[in-house]
């Protein structure tokens, strides 16, 4: 009896998620069919906003749903148009289309008027990368509400931050092979650079006192130049890697502010 | 108690998938460093033997030390700047683990020995990359 | 079933919907076996292409334009096999225009010794003149000319820039392997390593050119077929 209950416990979720993603899909055909068949351009606006909704409430934020997005006509638009705004402004930064995102938000800042926090967030969110006057305008009303906010000026040291004097860090291995890779970090690559190169031109000059012309020439061309031109090119790279690094570090860090701000202001969808 | 803790158990469940399909405040921090996360490549690996013969071969063993070792060590200290979709040490790699030690060995070097900026013209638009890097295979019959 | 619609789903590129509304039409109808045949062209899948095929052969023969389509499309795919079938199945189909050339193309691209380069697009003709070349060229004939002149096979297949570089490189290494045997002796640790790099480099350079003929084959055959199916695409 129990087994038979745990059985019949089982096929009752597995039936609810399969009616649900069955139901799901019936559903976008069924409006889909309907906006086909719908000669009103306004009604077909507002079948195109019922399938957004549809995937929107099964919890789908992926291409799909952005796919949808951009057929609807904003124009034509009779109702539920803030709604629609702002969740494609969303969506849109979630599918990194972020231009797309911005275009919706300020459509939907005109049309809605509305100047909440959430808003604010977005724009922040929206802008940090290309332009930094806006953001910070943002984060500067949003930090009068809530102090919490002026951690999203993160962004900016992410962006901001860049590694100084590569000319020196490479000279410096030009002079002393290896001291440049030494100096950004790496000592082991640093002192391998410097065995390796020493061990190349000590070669060289041992074929040199045999007399052996060709061998130094050939040797020294194929192999000795390569790494001591290897060793250079090596600094610049790790040079860029201990940036990248120390990148990586902050935007963990940001990663934590912004994570602590979206538990306290969620940033979500205006569903039906 | 044992159909408590199955309820229980599959409730959970039921939930907790629910709960990450509309968790969208990950989505928007994962969405937010999108492209301020650096993915560096990380260390190449040892190369692996395909074929059960492959390894009763002690050759196979030195050439597979003496590639790891250039990969993650002297490859970086020259002008490893290879004009090949696959580099020659990968393609030597690979081509052992498909051909076996001698003709991976041959291929290989043959590769390194093609391996210079004009090598590029020598093969038609399909097999040249958008960033100017010759399209390779490591045998004929995997070029589709 | 409502075909005014099923195109509606494509043009908006609904692949779920439009599948779901393929699977529910009535499985066993020609009608449902051609439209799934359009979908899966579509959204390129070879196997349900042929299989669906099968299903609404006389619909689908009647259809051209989807013939002359698909044709191109299995041209280029990377499934030998499955294309060779397609080609098989297609042959009781009436050739007209587009496919009656496609089909020339993938006979062509198996024995290109069979049709003239102006047979083609001209767009397509100097891929396939290269690969008509290619494909006439010995990979033993280049090994053997790489035994004599280090890197000749490789001028022989018309890679030049190879040949020169090749060819200075196993002069350089067997250049280092004379002065160094000849002046610290055969035994000494480095003739002993130039004259393994140089026998590595020479072996390579012959294999190279034996493997570069079935290369350039295959490389060429690949370029003819996709300009092919730009031209008709």
């Amino acid at each position: 009896m129990q087994r038979v209950f745990i059985i019949r416990l089982i096929l009752f979720f597995s039936g609810i998620t399969c009616y649900g993603q069955f139901s799901l899909n019936d559903s976008l055909l069924f409006y889909e069919y309907r906006y086909f068949k719908c000669s009103d351009a306004t009604e077909k606006q507002n079948i195109l906003l019922k399938k957004i909704d549809l995937y929107l409430n099964a919890g789908i934020t992926n291409s799909l749903v952005f796919n949808e997005i951009k057929r609807v006509n904003i124009g034509r638009l009779a109702s539920g148009q803030n709604e629609f705004l702002w969740n494609a402004a969303l969506i849109s930064y979630l599918n990194i289309e972020n231009d797309q995102a911005r275009f919706f938000l300020k459509e939907y800042e005109i049309s809605a008027k509305d100047s909440s926090v959430m808003v604010k967030l977005l724009k922040v969110l929206l802008y940090k990368d290309i332009d930094t006057s806006i953001s910070h305008v943002s984060i500067a009303q949003l930090s009068e509400k809530d102090p919490l906010f002026k951690g999203l000026t993160c962004f900016d040291d992410i962006i901001s931050y860049n590694r100084k004097h590569l000319n020196f860090y490479l000279f410096s291995s030009a002079i002393v092979p290896g001291s440049g890779s030494a100096m950004n970090g790496y000592v082991l690559k640093g002192l391998l650079s410097l065995a390796i190169t020493s061990a190349s031109a000590y070669a060289i000059v041992k074929m040199v006192e045999y007399g052996l012309y060709v061998n130094a020439v050939l040797w020294g061309t194929g192999v000795g130049l390569k790494f001591y031109a290897g060793n250079i090119s090596l600094t610049e790279k790790l040079f860029y890697k201990a940036e990248a690094k120390q990148k990586n570090k902050l935007t963990t860090g940001c990663e934590l502010t912004l994570k602590s701000i979206l538990d306290k202001y969620p940033l979500t969808l205006r569903l039906k | 108690m044992r159909t408590i803790c199955v309820i229980c158990f599959l409730a959970g469940f039921y939930l907790m998938g629910a709960q990450t399909s509309v968790d969208l405040s990950a989505q928007v921090t994962k969405a937010s460093f999108q492209q301020h996360r650096d993915h560096t490549e990380g260390k190449r690996k040892l190369l692996t033997f395909k074929k059960k013969s492959a390894y009763f071969n002690p050759l196979n063993y030195v050439g597979a030390g003496l590639l790891f070792v250039y990969q993650n060590i002297f490859s970086e200290q020259i002008q490893a700047n290879c004009n090949y979709q696959i580099s020659c040490s990968q393609f030597t790699k690979l081509s052992i683990e498909q051909n076996g030690f001698v003709r991976g060995v041959l291929g290989g070097f043959n590769q390194w020995t093609e391996c210079f900026a004009g090598a590029l013209y020598e093969h038609p638009p399909a097999f040249r990359s958008g960033d100017n890097k010759i399209i390779n295979y490591t045998t004929e019959t995997t070029i589709k | 079933m409502d075909a005014g619609f099923i195109e509606h789903l494509s043009v908006n590129q609904l692949a779920g919907e439009h599948k779901l509304y393929l699977n529910n039409l009535p499985p066993l109808s020609d009608s449902t076996n051609y439209y799934k045949t359009k979908f899966h062209l579509k959204y390129f899948n070879d196997s349900l292409l042929l299989f669906h095929y099968a299903q609404s052969k006389m619909l689908c023969d009647a259809d051209t334009t989807l013939l002359a389509k698909t044709s191109a499309a299995f041209l280029v795919n990377s499934d030998r096999q499955k294309t060779q079938t397609w080609f098989n199945a297609i042959q009781q189909a009436p050739l007209r225009g587009d496919l009656k050339e496609i089909q020339n193309i993938y006979h062509a691209s198996l024995n290109p010794n069979a049709f003239a380069a102006e047979a083609f697009p001209a767009q397509a003709q100097n891929a396939y003149s290269k690969y008509k070349r290619a494909y006439n060229k010995k990979p033993f004939l280049a090994g053997a000319l790489s035994t004599a002149v280090p890197g000749l096979g490789k001028l022989y297949v018309g890679k030049t820039r190879s040949f020169i570089m090749t060819l200075i490189l196993n002069a350089a290494y067997s250049a280092q392997t004379i002065e160094s045997s000849r002046k610290l002796g055969l035994s000494h640790p480095l003739t002993i390593i130039n004259a393994g790099a140089f026998t590595v480099f020479y072996l390579s350079n012959i294999y190279g050119s034996y493997q570069a003929v079935h290369k350039l084959r295959k490389e060429y055959k690949k370029q003819f077929l996709i300009d092919a199916t730009r031209f008709y695409n």
